[in-house]
C-alpha cells in the first residue's frame, strides 16, 4: 500500500516537474519573440524617420529650386531686383539641402548617384538663371539668347523635379516594402505567440488538474495513515493491557508457586524430620536411610522451585543500572561462596576487574551463579584453581570465570544456557538446570552476550560481556 | 494446644496446621513457648489480642509476650493484622515476628514500614526454619526486656 503511493508521488513529481520545464521554456520563448518584434518594430520607426527626412530634403531641394526660378522669373519681367531676393536665398538652400541628402543616403548607391546628377543640375540650373540675370542686367528687354536661357533653364528644372520625384518614388517603394515585411513578421509572431500562450494555457491546467490530484491522494493517504495509526493505536493498547495482564497472572502464578508449593515440601520436610527425630530408634538403617532420601528430594524440589522463582523474577524485574565496584562484587560473591562450600582448598585467581554500569543485584546472581558451578565443577580436581577477570572487547567490556574443573562436552553446548538443561547427572553434581539459564537472561536484559569454551576433563571458561 | 488464654507467652497465627505444628515443635525442643496459643487466621488473631467474640472474656491488657505470625493466610492477612496491632496504642509494643514463604521483597518493605520487629522467611528444609524459629523465640521470650505498660 505504501510502495504505491510513493510510486505515484514519484511519478507525479517526474510529470509536474516536465510541465513546468515545458512552460518555462515556452515563456522564454514568448519573451523573446517580442524583444525581436519590439527591435523590429523600432528600427522600421527609425527607417520611417529616415525616408520621412530624405523625402523633406528632397521637397526642400524642388522648393529652393522653385524659388531660384521664382526670382529669376520675376526679374526677368520686371527688372525689379527685390525680386532677386528668392533667388539667392534658394541657392543658399539649395546646396544645403542637396548636401544634407547626401548625408543621409550614404547607404543608398543608387540614391548617391542620383543625388549627384541632381547636384549637377541643379549647379546648372543656378549657372544659368546667374546668366539670365547678367543678361537681363546687360539688356531690360528679352533677347533671342535670353529665351534660350529661359528655356534651358524650365527643362533643367523639369529634370531636377523628375529626379526628385525618382528619389522619392524610390524612397516610398522601399518603405512599402519593409512595411510588408513587418506585417508578416508580426503575423507570424502574433500566431506564435497565439499558440503557444494555448499550449502554456492549457499545460498549466493540466498541472493544476495534476496538483489537485495529487493533493487529494495525499489527502486520501494521509487519512489512511491516520486510520492505521488509530487501529494500531488501539492494537498496541489493546495488546499492552493483554500483556499487563499475563504479566500480572505471571506474577501471582510465582507468588502462588513459591508459597504454595512450598508449603507442602516444607511439611513434607519437617514431618519427615519429625517421624525420624522421635522414632528413628525404632528403625533400622534401611529406613533411616529412607527417610533420608524423603527429605533430601524435598530440600531438591524447594532449591528446583526457588531457581525457577529467581529465572521468572530476573525476567520481569526492571533494571537498575548504576555504576559496579566489580571487584568487591566478586570478592563478596567468593566470601559468600566458600562459608557456604568451605570445601578443599580452592585457589581464586582475581585479575584487575573494569567496572561497568549494570544492575548490581542480577550481575551479583550472574557472578554468584557462574562462581558456584565452577567450585562445584572443580570439586573433583586436585588443585582446583578458578580465575576470575576482564578485558575490554570493542564497545563491551568482558568479564570470564575460568575453572580447571571437568569441563562440558561442546557438542552440546546448544543446550548450554537452556532452562532445565544439564550436562552433567545429578548423580555427578547436584543442579537444577536454572542456573545458567538465568544468568543468559540476567545479561541478556542488560544486551550482553553470554558464551563458554571447554575441553572436557581441562575446565571450563564462561566469558559475558557487557555494554561499557 | 494450650487451653490457658491468659498469661500466654506466643500467640501463634498460622493458617497451615503442619507449619504451625512444626513451629510448635521447633518452640518445645528448645524449651520456649511452654504458654502457646495456636489462631488460624487473622481475624481470630485480632479478636484475641483485643478479647472480642470468642476471646471476649480475655483482657486486652493481658498482651502475649510476641506473636509469630503468618504473612498469607485467608480472610484478613498477616499485614493487615499487623496494622491493626500497631495501630493501636495497648498493642503496639507487643513484638511481631513474621512468617512467609517467598523473599518477595515487597511483602518485606511493607512489613518493616508497618513496624514488623522480625521476618523470616520459612525455608523448605525444616532444620533452617526450626534454628531461625528458636533463635527469634529465645531473643523476643528470653533476652529481650519488653517495657512496662
Amino acid at each position: 500500500m505504501q510502495w504505491n503511493i510513493f510510486d505515484i508521488q514519484i511519478r507525479y513529481k517526474h510529470k509536474l516537474f516536465a510541465g513546468f520545464f515545458i512552460i518555462l521554456i515556452l515563456v522564454l520563448v514568448i519573451f523573446y519573440l517580442f524583444t525581436k518584434n519590439n527591435s523590429n518594430f523600432i528600427s522600421t520607426a527609425k527607417s520611417v524617420e529616415h525616408t520621412n527626412e530624405i523625402l523633406y530634403q528632397s521637397e526642400q531641394i524642388i522648393s529652393a529650386a522653385k524659388d531660384i526660378e521664382t526670382g529669376v522669373r520675376g526679374f526677368i519681367i520686371n527688372g525689379n531686383e527685390t525680386f532677386l531676393e528668392p533667388f539667392y536665398k534658394g541657392k543658399d538652400n539649395v546646396y544645403d539641402a542637396i548636401k544634407k541628402l547626401h548625408i543621409i543616403t550614404l547607404d543608398n548607391p543608387t540614391h548617391q548617384k542620383r543625388i549627384d546628377s541632381l547636384d549637377k543640375v541643379i549647379h546648372e540650373l543656378i549657372a544659368i538663371n546667374t546668366k539670365q540675370i547678367r543678361l537681363k542686367k546687360a539688356s531690360p528687354a528679352l533677347s533671342e539668347e535670353q529665351f534660350v536661357v529661359l528655356v534651358k533653364g524650365q527643362n533643367l528644372m523639369d529634370s531636377a523635379r523628375h529626379i526628385t520625384i525618382r528619389t522619392q518614388q524610390e524612397e516610398a517603394k522601399l518603405l512599402v516594402g519593409m512595411y510588408s515585411d513587418n506585417k508578416q513578421s508580426l503575423t507570424i509572431t502574433r500566431w506564435l505567440v497565439y499558440i503557444l500562450g494555448s499550449v502554456i494555457a492549457l499545460l498549466l491546467l493540466l498541472a493544476l488538474y495534476l496538483l489537485l490530484k495529487s493533493f487529494n491522494r495525499r489527502e486520501k493517504a494521509d487519512q489512511l495513515i491516520q486510520e492505521l495509526n488509530t487501529g494500531l493505536e488501539k492494537q498496541v493498547l489493546r495488546r499492552t493491557a493483554e500483556l499487563e495482564e499475563s504479566n500480572k497472572e505471571l506474577e501471582s502464578f510465582s507468588y502462588s508457586v513459591s508459597h504454595d508449593l512450598r508449603a507442602p515440601l516444607r511439611a513434607i520436610d519437617g514431618y519427615t524430620r519429625a517421624l525420624k527425630d522421635d522414632y528413628g530408634d525404632k528403625l533400622d538403617a534401611e529406613g533411616n536411610r529412607l527417610l533420608q532420601v524423603v527429605m533430601k528430594n524435598a530440600l531438591k524440589m524447594g532449591s528446583l522451585i526457588d531457581d525457577l522463582l529467581a529465572f521468572s523474577r530476573f525476567g520481569k524485574q526492571s533494571l537498575f543500572k548504576a555504576p559496579i565496584n566489580m571487584k568487591e562484587l566478586v570478592y563478596g560473591v567468593i566470601n559468600d561462596l566458600q562459608v557456604v562450600q568451605p570445601k578443599n582448598a580452592i585457589r581464586f585467581t582475581v585479575q584487575e576487574l573494569i567496572n561497568v554500569q549494570a544492575d548490581s543485584n542480577m550481575i551479583r546472581q550472574v557472578l554468584m551463579n557462574l562462581i558456584s558451578n565452577a567450585i562445584k565443577y572443580s570439586g573433583k580436581t586436585e588443585k582446583p584453581v578458578i580465575e576470575i577477570g576482564s578485558f575490554v572487547e570493542g564497545p563491551n567490556i568482558a568479564y570470564y570465570i575460568k575453572d580447571n574443573g571437568v569441563g562440558f562436552d561442546m557438542q552440546y553446548y546448544d543446550k548450554l544456557f537452556g532452562v532445565f538443561q544439564r550436562l552433567h547427572s545429578s548423580k555427578e553434581f547436584e543442579g537444577t538446570g536454572v542456573g545458567l539459564a538465568t544468568v543468559k537472561r540476567i545479561i541478556t536484559r542488560h544486551d550482553g552476550t553470554i558464551r563458554a569454551n571447554s575441553v572436557i576433563g581441562a575446565g571450563a571458561t564462561f566469558i559475558f560481556s557487557l555494554p561499557k | 494446644m494450650q487451653t490457658n488464654i491468659h498469661n500466654i507467652e506466643v500467640l501463634l497465627v498460622e493458617d497451615s496446621d503442619e507449619d504451625a505444628e512444626l513451629v510448635i515443635r521447633s518452640l518445645k525442643k528448645h524449651n520456649l513457648g511452654n504458654n502457646l496459643v495456636h489462631v488460624s487466621d487473622g481475624v481470630e488473631a485480632l479478636d484475641f489480642i483485643f478479647a472480642r467474640g470468642e476471646f471476649s472474656d480475655r483482657s486486652v491488657g493481658d498482651i502475649p509476650k510476641v506473636i509469630l505470625m503468618d504473612l498469607k493466610m485467608p480472610k484478613m492477612d498477616g499485614l493487615q493484622v499487623l496494622k491493626e496491632i500497631k495501630k493501636d496504642d495497648r498493642t503496639k509494643m507487643i513484638p511481631v515476628i513474621m512468617m512467609t514463604s517467598s523473599k518477595e521483597e515487597k511483602d518485606i518493605v511493607d512489613s518493616y514500614q508497618l513496624g514488623v520487629n522480625s521476618f523470616i522467611v520459612k525455608p523448605v528444609g525444616f532444620e533452617n526454619f526450626s534454628k531461625a524459629v528458636a533463635e527469634f523465640g529465645m531473643y523476643w521470650l528470653l533476652i529481650n526486656q519488653p517495657p512496662k505498660m
